[in-house]
């Protein structure tokens, strides 16, 4: 305690301007002394004894400056105030353990802050320097926080004793947390905004500088204490600028802490031209692939960073080194700090987008198409009904039957995560189920074994027709082979139930007694996030062919003559005609109309589109 | 059915290692090298992709190479050895697929992937000629 009246570093009251008082900032570079600056958590050995001190001259906290001010000096530490870790002031600061706790004294609210910390004071053998008092809106609870683990056990063992003005017992909850400040809450953030928009972005050239944020009296004078080492700041930042300052085309953020680029994966300033990141923390090269997304950065400051400071053991590459990397990240930069930088050569290959050629709703022939829609129809409203009771005149005698789950979380494609219960024990997936007895069981053969199972073991279903793509493999043997793929719900417990994607592979053939089924085969997975949205905005969809129909007669033609109207050039009227005339033989209607045009036969009405 | 139960046991482990070959091959030469791809299929196959549909080995197999680059996950494998329902036809089975899919080389950084969950239905036959299993009709569709 002796250092308590050197007054060799600036009182933290002291309302004259930063820290450029202090003689070390004038140094020739400014006082960073190729060192990285601590990040706002590590509070040193000099904090400790400038708290000391300054306990000493303020014994009640009171007023939000002297707070903001304290917060923004004490908390903050300085590389460039690095002292040697001798004496015995800091040896004792290293046993009385640094860190923030937060000190909720319940009903602080209503009964006042002035008797509130003079109470407590009061009952407190030592003085303790206390930060950031705010009431909790909702519990009507003081908050603050201090610094020094003796100062939390000392107030933790104050709960209960502190009597104020004999009206109340305060009870005194402590708890260690990560730091201080709480996240921008709803109402700082306005001012948060409109401090950036008028202080800090210039109108004319769109330029927004957010440079040493951290120590802008005026935000701590709101009560905003950025910090660029947490995400959520961050985060928070990224949403006002793409929110309010969406222009913005140039942005420093020089001289922040800066140790991480993730959050800035969410920035979209598509006129970003010119990006700082000077002056910061980063020590990883692969930060800036966070970047790549900003479509016209043409410049980016990197300088004064740990990654590029030529004395950094940590960094083993060259400067040249790094600028190549970060230039094959982000491939639109063309400057680098001062360097200009190379066009860059890349191969053909990696520049072009995959491009997958785009789905067909049904492949259906012609001719199947009215009994095909018929049939799934029918079958589905029998399927969709509780006890599935009228299958049997589906199946034929001698048919089989087999359900296979994938229950592969899938982390390519993320699915929902709906659970399969004791369904899965009926699964016949030969890459899970190794036991060949157990295989052959699964695999269902005779009517009445697969019809006891989709009516006493598969779930009550609810199948979404507007989700069906159905495709016919084979018409062979005169059997009909096809595949229907669509989605379904659940419905046995709730009409809120699993979603399920399914592919049926239906093999039916023609007998006397009709179409049966002598092969069905379910495969289901979970549906994924974009499918649940199909299912559940989908109109509700009474029969499977009024929704979404296998292209009925007129639809076909109309496809036809649309066709034929593109390739020929003919309007709608008359392509109409020439197919009509050649019997909706298209490659004829083609050929006549090739032939027509060659001798000139064609009257050029024909061609007019209104 | 006259076979032993033994010998069903034994028949019924023979068509899921042919098919359980059969299906890992055909995924890891589309991976790996797609141009062998005909070679699975029967001279008349058909592929129905996405409801598109491509007839003969020749077309199928250039529709296919002409994909982009793809890493295929199986999460699921089952089939139908259709000779129990039809003893006097050629030995054919139904099988039936489920997995993901990711287009894209594998070290190209730069462009983003595209990945599908998908379903394939294949029937497999034996082509008598040249006693090898081949792709006669086939279903895939992505998840959508």
């Amino acid at each position: 305690m002796s250092n308590r009246n050197n007054q060799r570093t600036r009182h933290h009251t002291d309302p004259s301007s930063s820290r450029y008082n202090n003689a070390k900032y004038h140094q020739r570079n400014g006082g960073k002394n190729n060192r990285p600056e601590f990040s706002r958590r590590q509070i040193g050995s000099d904090d400790v004894d400038r708290l000391m001190m300054s306990v000493d001259d303020d014994l009640t906290t009171n007023g939000k400056s002297q707070e903001a001010s304290s917060r923004a000096r004490a908390c903050k530490n300085n590389g460039n105030r690095r002292s040697t870790r001798s004496t015995p002031q800091l040896r004792k600061a290293h046993q009385n353990q640094i860190g923030w706790w937060r000190i909720m004294v319940q009903d602080a609210g209503n009964i006042g802050k002035e008797r509130v910390m003079t109470a407590l004071r009061a009952h407190c053998p030592r003085q303790f320097q206390s930060y950031h008092y705010y009431i909790d809106q909702k519990t009507k609870a003081g908050i603050f926080f201090v610094n020094s683990q003796q100062d939390a056990d000392m107030l933790k063992r104050a709960n209960g004793k502190v009597e104020v003005q004999s009206l109340d017992i305060l009870r005194i909850i402590v708890s260690r947390v990560p730091s201080p400040i709480p996240s921008l809450d709803e109402d700082i953030r306005p001012h948060f905004k409109d401090y950036l928009i008028n202080r800090r972005f210039d109108q004319q050239i769109f330029k927004l500088d957010l440079t040493n944020l951290a120590d802008d009296e005026e935000l701590s004078s709101f009560g905003i204490f950025p910090q660029f080492n947490k995400q959520a700041f961050i985060h928070e930042i990224v949403d006002i600028l793409n929110r309010d300052l969406h222009m913005t085309r140039q942005l420093d953020l020089g001289s922040n802490n800066i140790v991480s680029l993730q959050e800035f994966r969410n920035l979209k300033l598509n006129d970003l031209g010119l990006l700082s990141v000077a002056s910061n923390l980063i020590k990883n090269v692969d930060e800036f692939d966070n970047l790549k997304h900003i479509p016209h950065l043409a410049h980016l400051f990197i300088k004064n960073n740990p990654i590029t400071l030529p004395n950094n053991k940590r960094n083993t590459s060259s400067m040249d080194n790094i600028i190549s990397t970060i230039q094959q990240k982000i491939p639109q930069l063309k400057r680098i700090d001062n360097v200009d930088l190379p066009p860059m050569i890349r191969f053909a290959t990696d520049i072009e987008s995959i491009s997958l050629p785009a789905s067909v709703p049904h492949c259906v022939p012609n001719d199947m198409q009215g009994f095909l829609a018929k049939f799934i129809d029918e079958y589905y409203r029998l399927f969709d009904t509780r006890g599935r009771e009228e299958l049997h005149a589906c199946y034929h005698d001698v048919c089989m039957f087999s359900l296979c789950i994938s229950t592969a979380d899938s982390t390519i494609v993320p699915t929902r995560h709906f659970k399969f219960g004791n369904l899965v024990v009926e699964s016949r997936n030969l890459q899970k189920v190794i036991d060949d007895k157990r295989r052959m069981m699964l695999l269902r053969q005779g009517k009445p074994t697969v019809l006891e199972f989709l009516r006493t073991k598969f779930p009550l279903t609810k199948h979404d027709g507007n989700s069906f793509h159905v495709d016919v493999l084979s018409t062979a043997n005169n059997r009909a082979v096809f595949t229907v793929n669509g989605l379904y719900r659940e419905v046995e417990q709730s009409t809120n139930g699993p979603v399920r994607c399914f592919q049926r592979t239906f093999t039916c053939a023609q007998t006397a007694a009709g179409v049966l089924i002598v092969a069905d085969h379910i495969m289901i997975s979970n549906a994924t996030d974009s499918q649940v949205s199909k299912i559940n905005s989908a109109t509700p969809s009474v029969t499977v062919s009024t929704s979404q129909p296998l292209n009925t007669h007129a639809d076909l033609e109309n496809q036809m003559i649309l066709r034929f109207s593109q390739e020929s050039g003919m309007n709608i009227a008359y392509s109409k005609l020439c197919l009509q005339e050649n019997n909706w033989n298209y490659d004829k209607a083609a050929e006549v109309f090739l032939d027509a045009k060659q001798k000139n036969m064609i009257p050029s009405e024909a061609f007019y589109k209104i | 059915m006259a076979t032993t139960s033994a010998d069903q046991q034994r028949k019924s482990r023979q068509d899921a290692e042919a098919v359980e070959n059969f299906s890992k091959r055909y995924y890891d030469i589309l991976d790996t090298r797609r141009h062998n791809v005909d070679k699975f299929y029967q001279n008349q196959a058909k592929l129905i992709w996405n409801g598109k549909e491509i007839n003969g080995q020749n077309a199928i197999a250039n529709y296919l190479v002409g994909l982009p680059p793809t890493k295929h996950y199986i999460y699921a494998l089952d089939f139908f050895p259709m000779k129990d329902l039809f003893p006097d036809e050629d030995t054919t089975y139904q099988v039936f697929v489920s997995g993901a899919v990711v287009y894209g080389s594998v070290d190209s950084v730069t462009i983003t992937k595209e990945k599908r969950l998908f379903s394939h239905a294949f029937i497999l036959t034996v082509d008598n000629i040249t006693s090898t299993w081949v792709i006669v009709n086939e279903s895939f569709r992505f998840h959508e």
